[in-house]
């Protein structure tokens, strides 16, 4: 399963978003709504965007 | 086999349906060929936006599985197999086998031949990957049913074939989500079923491989990677190369420019509010500079949907389209799909929540409001709104181009620049629409910029990022003999300081963090963006009150208002223990890290004691406070402080003031002198005359306490471990060093006697009984068993 990043392409990473919407963890949004997987671009807390472009993985 | 009633398009595949049933007729020259399957809804039940995890959802458009494909025939089968990139070497070396047989790829499916076509293409039948539970396929994880589960559609074309087929199943519980789907069901609880129509594009990928342009840190690109066994190295090679769009000249030509053989092409979603559609497409034709830029004329265009084409989808991967989702989410993005040979941009998907006009409206008010009196009254006039929305747009198509964000570009401006008409004019308020930089606070109502300048735009940096991810490069046949070309070009960010990027500064985010303006002087912008916030706070009434309306956009004004101000002055604590970045190679000579110098770390714990810790008065406005709420106010206030308090505080800051001491040496802001200046500052009433804080004060002072506590006696973790699931390759941040814990006892330890001498002459009451509370609680701190 191959995945863009859109976590990283978002207009706003954490805090500005509501709090409802934005699970401020260091873990991709878990899955959810039918597949689950458009749910990755939930937003994160900022600062960690570096390590997820590094542990961008494939498989 | 192929009976009559049979529906058969032509196209990759020769497809069929016949009654239920969907059967692909692979023609042998697409045997063992890359391909590639992107699974998008094309209708969802979104999540219900009145429950929490409302937000995102299931809309249209949205993509849930992607997933390389190669058809190989095996005698009287086809297998499905998902081949993988991450580790490659030349197929004319040795050690290719090695990669191959380590490369194995999983097998998604095994199917009979049926029959066999002209030229012995086999036929096979596919209705069951559409239409059950083929993990690595399926829109719905979970169960589906067959029964209630069908394919409605196919269409064929030259280098892709498109399926749609309603699938309806029961997602299997994603732990700790009220989930989306309309979902909300509880853990246990029968889950309702649900039912999605599934669209899948099914695309060869390029026969003809674009070349990789190899990635550099210097400038902001997303990248792919493969780890190659086949480099003349004695090691593996890890390559990472940029997504981009492939874009080639054609023979025609205007100028130095040449008009692309294929332009990037963007649609507007037709269920794009109509009012809306015109800013999008600007948002679009607002990249068309930088693709001039490296050299193309129409780069990239606005596309018209055709009007009467039943085959045309907007989730067909060969279809870029800015799509609209009914959501309240406040916020937008720009994914891509990329050949993950090569990195070539398959398709851009932008994804504009209906809603993110509100976090437009809230930012525009708190930001530009000051200068903008079009601000100053809700509803916002429809052009300005729409202007905004252009704005988002141009960021995401930014990203959908293969960009990353320039969180540094702000600060590579100065504060006088940014109120510079001139400046703004020609250079905007930021370097890059791909900056968190929003809207220009800094500028005053008395530097009369034009109101088109308070807005980002695509600037100087995005120029040059897609000059340097897309201007072709002639005579060079391969990536590395890109290299020279794009090193010179990088190298322009050693004399053009906004030519730099980076998204994220180690040094505490200094520089790069989201919503600063002119932030190369974070003390200048945040005082200038202070006296406009005052202003602001003048405006809130007048602008929020409409006769019919409850007081609803009062309160989440000036809660916006008073977050802006936190915001601000979080850029001011990113210069404690913080410094500058820029990436350089072999050749550049100097440091990549340099801390900034002790004087301006001290320049910015003054400013915070001055004018973040001491009570931001202009902010608290009792008569709003009795419009909106029964209480809060200290709650709101506090709030805001401590974020601000908590920023100075953090763990790491407190480690890297140790490093850059230990490093540095008198030249550094010591961890000691930060101390001792916020000790001073936070708590300034325990060392004047006669101490009287106020409430705000006291509720900040006990913060203090409450965070040095949670690091020096953190909570137990419980047992069996609340571990945070880390993302793969995470590393978490080192712990807070034994010696800055004894620091921060050190801190309270003087802070408890300076307490104790201060009380005899302290006659405020509320005061004096804080004083002495926090001198017991120090203790407490200090010794927990005691
Ligand atoms: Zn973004």
């Amino acid at each position: 399963m191959k995945r863009a990043a859109p976590v990283l392409a978002a207009l706003v990473l954490g805090a500005c978003a509501r709090p409802a919407t934005t699970p401020a963890t260091n873990a991709p949004t878990p899955s959810r709504g039918p597949a689950g997987a458009a749910a990755a671009q939930g937003t994160g807390a900022p600062g960690d965007t570096t390590q997820r472009t590094r542990a961008r993985t494939r498989g | 086999m192929i009976t009559p009633g049979t529906q058969t398009r032509r196209g990759l595949f020769v497809t069929h349906r016949q009654n239920e049933r969907l059967l692909f007729e692979i023609p042998r020259r697409e045997l063992g060929k890359d391909m590639y399957l992107i699974g998008r809804y094309a209708a969802a039940p979104a999540a219900n936006p009145n429950l929490p995890g409302g937000g995102f959802g299931a809309y249209g458009g949205d993509q849930f599985g992607e997933q390389s494909l190669r058809f190989d025939r095996q005698g009287n089968r086809v297998i499905v197999r998902s081949p993988q990139y991450d580790i490659s070497a030349d197929t004319s070396l040795s050690v290719y086998a090695a990669v191959r047989a380590s490369n194995y790829a999983p097998i998604i499916a095994v199917l009979n031949v049926e029959a066999f076509g002209p030229d012995s293409a086999p036929v096979v039948d596919v209705t069951r990957l559409f239409t059950t539970a083929v993990p690595e396929i399926a829109a719905i994880r979970g169960t589906i049913d067959p029964q209630r589960s069908y394919v409605e559609r196919v269409a064929a074309f030259p280098n892709n074939v498109e399926i749609e087929a309603t699938q309806t199943g029961i997602p299997a519980a994603t732990p700790g989500l009220g989930g989306g789907g309309g979902g909300g069901a509880a853990a246990g609880a029968a889950r309702p079923a649900q039912s999605v129509l599934a669209h899948w594009s099914l695309v060869k990928l390029p026969e003809n491989p674009m070349l990789p342009r190899r990635f550099d840190e210097r400038v902001g690109y997303f990248s792919d990677q493969t780890v190659d066994f086949g480099s003349n190295e004695p090691r593996s090679v890890r390559k990472r190369f940029i997504t981009r769009y492939r874009l080639e000249c054609s023979d025609r030509r205007e100028g130095d420019l040449c008009y692309p053989k294929q332009p990037i092409t963007y649609y507007v979603d037709p269920a794009t509010p109509e009012w809306l559609k015109r800013w999008v497409k600007a948002g679009i034709e607002e990249w068309q500079p930088a693709f001039e830029a490296a050299g193309f004329k129409n780069g990239i265009v606005a596309g018209e949907v055709p009007a009467n084409d039943p085959d045309w989808s907007p989730e067909d991967v060969r279809h870029t389209m800015i799509r609209w989702l009914p959501s309240t989410t406040e916020n937008a993005v720009g994914p891509n799909v990329h050949d993950p040979r090569t990195g070539e941009i398959l398709n851009g998907s932008v994804r504009m929540f209906h809603n993110v006009m509100n976090l437009n409206r809230s930012w525009y008010f708190t930001q530009a409001a000051a200068i903008d009196p079009r601000a100053r009254k809700l509803p916002m006039p429809d052009t300005l709104s729409g202007r905004l929305l252009q704005f988002v747009v141009a960021h995401e198509i930014g990203h959908t181009l293969g960009l990353q964000h320039d969180q540094i570009g702000s600060s590579t401006y100065h504060p006088d620049s940014v109120r510079s008409k001139t400046w703004v004019a020609k250079m905007g308020h930021s370097p890059s629409i791909m900056d968190y930089s929003r809207y220009n606070y800094v500028a005053q109502p008395e530097d009369s910029i034009p109101l088109q300048y308070i807005i980002p735009r695509v600037g100087p940096y995005d120029h040059f990022a897609i000059m340097w991810g897309y201007k072709p490069i002639p005579g060079a046949t391969t990536t590395e003999a890109e290299r020279p070309t794009l090193n010179r070009w990088a190298r322009m960010q050693d004399t053009i300081p906004w030519y730099r990027f980076s998204a994220n500064n180690e040094f505490g985010g200094f520089g790069t963090l989201s919503e600063a303006v002119g932030d190369a002087d974070p003390v200048k912008s945040t005082t200038l963006g202070y006296k406009n916030l005052r202003r602001v706070m003048g405006y809130l009434a007048d602008a929020t009150r409409l006769p019919l309306e409850d007081n609803s956009d009062l309160r989440e004004l000036y809660n916006r208002t008073v977050n802006q101000w936190a915001t601000e002055a979080g850029h001011v604590a990113t210069m404690i223990g913080g410094g500058t970045v820029q990436y350089k190679v072999g050749e550049q000579p100097g440091a990549v890290y340099a801390p900034l110098p002790r004087a301006r770390q001290a320049e910015a714990m003054r400013f915070l004691n001055e004018s973040v810790f001491r009570t931001p008065t202009y902010l608290i406005d009792p008569a709003i406070g009795a419009r909106i709420e029964a209480n809060g106010m200290i709650t709101r206030v506090n709030g805001a402080q401590s974020r601000v308090l908590n920023a100075v505080l953090d763990d790491q800051r407190l480690n890297r003031l140790l490093e850059q001491e230990a490093l540095n040496d008198a030249r550094a802001y010591s961890l000691a002198s930060m101390l001792d200046d916020l000790r001073r500052g936070v708590w300034a009433e325990a060392y004047g005359g006669a101490p009287n804080a106020d409430a705000y004060r006291r509720e900040l002072q006990s913060d203090m306490l409450s965070s040095i506590d949670r690091k020096l006696n953190p909570p137990p973790t419980p047992a069996g471990g609340q571990q945070q699931p880390n993302f793969p390759g995470f590393t978490p941040p080192a712990p807070l060093s034994d010696d800055a814990k004894s620091h921060l006892r050190g801190t309270l330890v003087t802070l408890r006697s300076d307490l104790q001498r201060a009380i005899p002459r302290t006659s405020d009451r509320p005061t004096r009984l804080h004083f002495q509370g926090a001198a017991e609680r120090i203790a407490r701190i200090l010794d927990p068993k005691g």
